[in-house]
């Protein structure tokens, strides 16, 4: 009897008797099948009806055939908690390189602006120095501001410290503001920000500061009241929309694309539409309204790793990682280079 | 036989011919998906089969334990789309392990596994600096700043630093272990001889370079700690003082002067025996370190792993072995002159403003050690130097040397023997302009 290890050894199809051997069975499968229906009484049966049965009895064999070949060639079959969602590639053209501030919002609470913050900052960071398969002598330090939440106790931050230097600093802030960042290995500094408190007024000077110091600033938009958001996107080069596959997040949507076009607003968004799971169709009225930049899968790993902190944009194996270092390539006008790791 | 048996077997047959053969769920998508299942996007075609488990290693059995859990998945995918459903997922697995092994391999992977602990710092340095990456450095430490308006001397002009991966030093061990799993038992490192516990006290694992974290009994209090700033500076203040000068008291009347200036004494008083019995309240752990002794408050050390306090003790054993270090002490030597790069807590200034300010005298107590640290820099990287000129591995020494110098530039013997260095490697060029910077003379 084969033992687990010997059968994984033949669980490859380069080699060719594999493929002889499913043509062989496949063959035979069929001959059976056809001698078999001219017997006497599947003959008298089917005199007229012999070429369906023989299609029958062949699908059959081909199903036989086809599972025996799968037990030959078994092997640790990966295991996932649920069904991935089919995500088409809907990515959309960005008219914008090398934003320097941008600021994610939620389209509706939970929707994941401040996760993707601060791994789009890791991201960033992580590839902001390569161009090609070479690496630049400068990596690109960027910033990350983010609401107070679980994630922020999860990094260490502390966000009434940023809160109380704001808002005794106003406008003549000094330039202690970057002291108080919490440099993550990646090469980002973090800022926790408590939302909507008397601070949240004085962010147009933080971010002047932020701006000064490093070279791209990202802004979870929850560290700003719902009043506050408005201007706070008009502070930025980019503003991510981030959604959910919701009436809720429709209605949102269609909010901003109404207030965008108004008079004097030249804003520039996209649109992230986030957590999605299997089964679930995107509403059209979202589409219509924005043709999203990606689509990020639910992943059960994604939540684990927030609440420990892990970014898990550096983790490759998921879907969502990888699809956030396609958005963040556009960003930086790396398109086509493929994954980091092919390149 | 009935007239019409022929006839209904053949449509039944046509009808089962269909059923079996033409997918069912969501057609329209098999080549997107089949697509993006061969190039590794996705696991499974559709969803993963519905019985995951051992299979036998018997092939009769398996192929009948495969047509149970595949049936439902065959019927849906139809049985010419099920052949190719499992190529592609068989051809996606490949893939994907082949760029998990490349993933793996990148500055994304290595920073990855550096964060999960699989790999410490100085690896991580290093594999990223072969790969052509670079890892921010550090914030430069204020101490360095204080170091360079204290001491008047000339700018130096050397070229850049080469990276610290650059130096060849294995692996590097952090000082504080990482939190055990539940349950466990506290890692003992190797790096740090095993302090014995004080009488009543815990162990304290205490990082105040780079970060501050107070770890006991595998749980890190310093991010409590530091979110309640009043209680972070009763406790990290009279720590500072112990690590700048072991066993040193301070009377309350300093204390209150210190943090309540402005106030009158008896109000001072009450306002720091608060705030002692507010940290003893809140941080039992924590305020039980805080001894107060009628007037006198100290911090009490025992059974205290502090890594600032073990660079110190390093560069003390460093400085008296000389050039004859042992293996050991050589990697102890390169652990720590790495971790007195670090800030001396981070993240103090603000500390102090948010408790309610401090005077001159706060800072200076932080400055004073951050100095102290520069100083056993230093005097590491010196004597480090000294070991690799003893080996004759020049490249090895001058670039110790030229992280000694930048660390402390008002010692002009250190620059006296980089340019000595510089001349014995053959860079006669930067070997002058040291000189002349200096005004040393070439046989001095």
């Amino acid at each position: 009897m084969p033992r687990a290890d010997q059968i994984r050894k033949l669980a490859t199809l380069r080699q060719p008797w594999i493929w002889l051997l499913l043509v062989v069975t496949g063959s035979i499968g069929l001959i059976a099948a056809t001698a078999w229906s001219r017997t006497d009484w599947v003959y008298r049966l089917a005199t007229v009806q012999e070429p369906a049965l023989a299609i029958l009895f062949g699908l059959l064999a081909i199903r036989i055939g086809g599972l025996v070949m799968r037990a030959l060639l078994v092997r640790e079959l990966p295991v996932i908690a649920a069904e991935e969602p089919h995500l088409a590639h809907t990515e959309g053209a960005l008219g914008l390189r090398a934003p320097r501030i941008l600021t994610l919002i939620n389209l509706e609470p939970g929707s994941g602006a401040t996760t993707l913050s601060f791994n789009l900052a890791v991201s960033l960071a992580v590839l902001g120095g390569k161009t090609g398969s070479k690496a630049t002598a400068e990596p690109i330090r960027p910033a990350c501001l983010l609401a107070e939440g679980r994630l922020t106790a999860a990094l260490g931050l502390d966000p009434p410290l940023l809160n109380d230097q704001v808002a005794s600093g106003g406008w003549q802030m000094a330039a202690g503001v970057a002291d108080l960042a919490v440099h993550h290995p990646s090469g980002c500094a973090l800022f926790g920000f408590q939302p909507g408190c008397q601070a949240g007024a004085a962010v147009g000077p933080l971010l002047a500061e932020l701006i000064r110091n490093y070279d791209v600033v990202v802004i979870d938009g929850g560290i700003a009241a719902e009043r506050q958001l408005t201007s706070l996107a008009q502070s930025s080069d980019l503003v991510l929309l981030i959604g959910r596959a919701a009436p809720a997040s429709v209605a949102a949507l269609q909010r901003w694309t109404a207030w965008s076009v108004g008079p004097g607003l030249g804003m520039t968004y996209a649109l992230i539409v986030n957590r999605l799971r299997a089964g679930v169709r995107l509403p059209l009225e979202l589409l219509s309204a924005l043709t999203p930049l990606t689509l990020l899968p639910e992943e059960p790993q994604v939540a684990e790793q927030d609440m420990t902190g892990l970014p898990w944009s550096l983790d490759q194996r998921l879907a969502a990682s990888r699809r956030l270092a396609a958005v963040v390539r556009q960003f930086l006008g790396h398109e086509g280079e493929g994954d980091e790791c092919a390149a | 036989v009935p007239p019409e048996l022929p006839a209904l077997a053949t449509l039944v047959a046509i009808i089962a011919n269909a059923a079996l053969a033409l997918p069912k769920q969501q057609p329209g998508s098999i080549s997107a998906r089949l697509r993006d299942t061969t190039r590794g996007e996705r696991h499974y075609l559709f969803g993963p089969p519905l019985v995951m488990g051992l299979l036998s290693t018997h092939l009769g059995v398996r192929v009948l334990q495969l047509l149970l859990v595949e049936t439902v998945r065959g019927w849906e995918l139809g049985v010419l789309v099920e052949p190719a459903a499992w190529l592609a997922e068989f051809l996606g697995e490949g893939r994907r392990r082949e760029r998990e092994r490349e993933w793996q391999q990148s500055k994304s992977g290595l920073l990855w596994r550096y964060l999960k602990g699989e790999i410490g710092e100085a690896e991580l340095r290093r594999r990223l600096h072969r790969q052509g990456h670079m890892l921010p450095p550090p914030p430069p430490p204020t101490a360095t700043v204080a170091s360079k308006e204290e001491f008047s001397i000339p700018r130096l002009r050397l070229d850049p630093l080469r990276p610290v991966g650059m130096i060849p030093m294995r692996p590097m061990e952090v000082i504080l272990p990482e939190p055990p799993a539940p349950g466990g038992s506290p890692r003992q490192l190797k790096s740090i001889p095993a302090v014995p516990p004080a009488d009543g006290l815990p162990v304290l694992q205490i990082q105040l370079l780079g970060r501050i974290r107070i770890v006991t009994g595998g749980e890190d209090l310093g991010p409590q700690l530091l979110h309640r700033p009043v209680q972070a500076f009763t406790f990290l203040y009279p720590l500072a003082r112990e690590v700048r000068r072991p066993g040193d008291q301070m009377t309350r009347a300093d204390w209150g002067a210190e943090c309540f200036a402005g106030q009158d004494p008896e109000q001072q008083r009450r306002g720091v025996s608060n705030r002692l019995s507010h940290l003893r309240r809140h941080a039992p752990y924590l305020g039980e370190r805080i001894i107060s002794e009628g007037e006198y408050v100290s911090f009490d050390g025992r059974g205290c792993e502090i890594d600032v306090v073990r660079v110190f003790e390093i560069a003390q054993a460093v400085k008296q072995a000389g050039a004859n270090l042992s293996d050991e002490q050589y990697q102890a030597a390169l652990r720590a002159q790495e971790q007195a790069s670090e800030e001396f807590m981070p993240g103090w200034d603000g500390i102090v403003q948010r408790a309610g300010g401090g005077r001159s005298g706060v800072g200076e107590v932080i400055a004073e050690v951050r100095s102290q640290l520069v100083a056993a820099r230093s005097g590491i990287l010196s004597t480090l130097a000294g070991v690799a000129l003893s080996r004759r591995q020049l490249d090895e020494a001058i670039c110790y040397l030229e992280y000694a110098v930048r660390a402390r530039p008002d010692r002009g013997d250190l620059a006296r023997r980089l340019a000595d260095a510089y001349q014995r490697d053959g860079q006669l060029q930067r070997a002058a302009q040291l000189r002349k910077e200096y005004g040393l003379s070439e046989g001095a």
